[in-house]
């Protein structure tokens, strides 16, 4: 099953079975443009759709406002598509997203910690948002942090990038999710700093949960999972699977990325 | 409970607890000088007005009319000059270095004791508390001598003095005292107004800046995008404390003013602050926190679409700025002789403003004020809907 320049060739196999199956799915804000004059449009993501299958690994890549984190966002129940539809573990999103997001766990590197509390309150702040049961939060929160070497009463605005990498990923892992969606987690960190985030990939792998990973950087650790998708200005221009890709461009998949960028942009 | 969270964000700012002292301490200091300097300026009025002397020149022969001098002597206003004559006495007079003059003729006492006439001569120009006093001592000197007269020729007073009117002078105290406390209770209801609507704004504004504005800025609203739990919840839980704070804040103003109240002062203040306890008691105090409450929850829906729409320090000084002139505006329309009626009962912040004024003239309908409370309350509602909205859609985007 191949899609290119966000066309789906084979529609029906779409969300046959799938963790996550997305059909024509349609973006847009409206960004402001003073008080008096009409706001402006921008498309964030036009005609997207793929599925994933349970407990596979999907890289998300694309340039700066491709409409990764758009995406990250739709399929982590935290924003509606304007068209199209989107189903997570059969559930459909614009019905169901209270439901998805009890079973998400979303990580990003944008993501901020409440500076006034420490890394427990924040923990305890957020198991309550995800709707835990209080009996289970303090056993969870006291579990992750120990996993995560994380110490409970540092204030989160005295976090170094790597600490604040750690919390995020406990945070995620609160609500033992079965789908995790990490966008542009390495964000700003180097090989060591990133590697709790591959370290979390590579467990997920193991007990079959599924990831969607957006990444921004092009070292080679960013090129894994089983499938790729690649955006431009919210329009998907490629998906495969990541043996083909590896297989079509070779050791060089930053090289790969980027050439299949500039066919993108000859094509506009 | 999520609130817990909005709590530890709070109160771990320093500004915070800083911010709830100043609220107790500014209207008790405000007010604690209020009383005192209204106090001694009263105080010292009475006491200029009892302790001038009114310099009034005495002119008779040795021993004649002693019984007019001595009560002349008796008023601790008049002070009497001897040994000096009639043209310096006249000169002075017409220069006002003296207030009156008094001469008694030749045989005065024999005159008197004959039921002859006798004569005094007043000098004086025009009217004076000093012209005052000398015409009232001869007036009852007149009386006495008459009263005497009419005895010893066996006919009864009545004949010549059908009415006794007794005059009782309270005007130099009482007027006084009256007024200023009228005053002051116009000082204390449209001050008190004013630091309520302040403090509970500065309130709401910091609670809200805290837990609402710099969370936006910063990006926390991607936390709560993923919640599981609904975003009006976690609203309620930013607006229920933000209300809090800003009720607690216009509650220790309330305190404060009460605590200033209480304070033992010195003078004829004691009068007065008998008055304003009389009318201020805890009974008023908890109707005047009754009528914030909804204001509290105003403001918090006010700051709130403030801090959505203008979030960049430029538009929020600018915001300010049109809050504190609403504010003059309100107080200024306020400080007018009106007091809560149904016509002006809608508008919010005026009503508070009417609220307070009315109660401390304890000219107030408590139905009036229950009815004041909702659409005080609606005002909030409106706001906070608004802010709901705005709220609900930063975070779905």
């Amino acid at each position: 099953m191949t899609y290119f320049f966000g066309r789906c060739k084979d529609t029906n196999l779409v969300n046959l079975l799938s963790m996550i199956g997305v059909e024509h799915l349609y973006k847009n804000f409206k960004q402001p443009n003073g008080l008096l004059k009409k706001a402006f449009r921008s498309t964030a993501l036009d005609d997207i759709s793929f599925s994933l299958e349970e407990g596979a690994v999907l890289m998300v890549l694309g340039t700066k406002a491709s409409g990764k984190s758009t995406l990250l966002r739709i399929l982590a129940a935290m924003q509606f598509p304007d068209k199209g539809t989107v189903e997570i573990m059969g559930l459909d999103l614009n019905k169901q997203a209270v439901e998805i997001r009890k079973k998400i766990g979303y990580f990003s590197h944008e993501q901020s910690y409440f500076d006034n509390l420490t890394i427990k309150e924040q923990l305890f702040y957020f198991a309550n948002l995800k709707g835990l049961k209080s009996s289970e939060i303090a056993v969870k929160i006291d579990s992750l942090m120990q996993k995560w070497d994380l110490k409970p009463n540092k204030k989160t605005s005295l976090l170094s990038i790597e600490e604040k990498l750690r919390l995020g990923i406990a945070q995620t892992m609160l609500n033992d999710p079965k789908l995790i969606i990490l966008d542009e987690p390495s964000f700003g960190l180097d090989i060591f700093g990133a590697k709790p985030i591959l370290d979390l990939v590579a467990e997920a792998k193991l007990s079959g949960t599924t990831v969607v990973y957006a990444g921004s950087n092009l070292s080679k650790t960013e090129f894994f999972g089983d499938k790729i998708i690649v955006l431009d200005r919210g329009r998907m221009i490629y998906t495969d699977t990541m043996t083909e890709f590896k297989n079509k461009y070779g050791n060089s998949p930053a090289e790969g990325y980027l050439q299949i960028l500039n066919e993108n942009l000859k094509t506009v | 409970m999520l609130i817990t969270k909005e709590i530890k964000s709070l109160f771990r700012q320093s500004r915070s607890s800083w911010l709830l002292l100043m609220a107790f301490f500014i209207p008790f200091a405000l007010f604690f000088m209020l009383f005192r300097f209204s106090g001694q300026i009263i105080q010292s009025q009475i006491d200029s007005s009892t302790t001038k002397k009114y310099k009034v020149v005495w002119i008779a022969e040795d021993g004649q009319a002693e019984e007019i001098k001595r009560k002349l002597k008796l008023n601790l206003q008049i002070e009497l000059k001897e040994n000096i004559g009639e043209d310096e006495m006249i000169e002075a007079i017409e220069n006002d270095s003296l207030s009156a003059g008094i001469i008694i003729g030749e045989n005065f006492d024999s005159a008197i004791a004959k039921k002859e006439k006798a004569e005094i001569t007043f000098y004086f120009k025009g009217s004076s508390r000093a012209v005052n006093i000398v015409e009232k001592t001869l007036a009852g000197y007149r009386k006495e001598i008459v009263k005497q007269n009419l005895k010893d020729s066996g006919l009864p007073e009545a004949m010549l003095n059908p009415i006794d009117v007794n005059e009782q002078d309270l005007s130099s105290m009482q007027d006084m005292i009256d007024n200023l406390s009228e005053l002051l209770d116009r000082t204390i209801s449209s001050l008190l107004s004013i630091l309520l609507l302040i403090f509970g704004a500065v309130g709401a504004r910091h609670a809200l800046n805290t837990v609402f504005w710099r969370e936006a800025h910063q990006g926390y609203t991607l936390l709560y995008s993923q919640s599981v739990v609904s975003s009006t919840r976690i609203f309620l839980s930013k607006i229920g404390l933000a209300s809090l704070f800003s009720f607690s804040m216009m509650g220790l103003s309330v305190l404060g003013f009460a605590a200033a109240l209480s304070m033992d002062q010195t003078g004829i203040i004691q009068g007065i602050m008998l008055q304003i306890r009389t009318l201020l008691n805890w009974t008023s105090l908890s109707y005047i926190l009754f009528c914030s409450l909804p204001m509290a929850f105003i403001f918090s829906g006010f700051w709130g679409i403030i801090g959505f729409n203008f979030h960049r320090s430029l538009s929020v000084l600018l915001a300010n700025i049109a809050f504190l002139l609403l504010l003059i505006i309100f107080v200024l329309l306020g400080s007018s002789s009106q007091m809560l009626n149904a016509s002006n009962m809608f508008y919010p912040f005026l009503s508070l403003v009417f609220s307070i004024k009315s109660i401390m003239s304890a000219d107030f309908n408590l139905l009036l004020l229950l009815k004041a409370f909702v659409p005080m309350l609606v005002w909030g509602i409106i706001f906070n809907v608004l802010n709901l909205w705005r709220f609900r859609k930063s975070i779905k985007n």
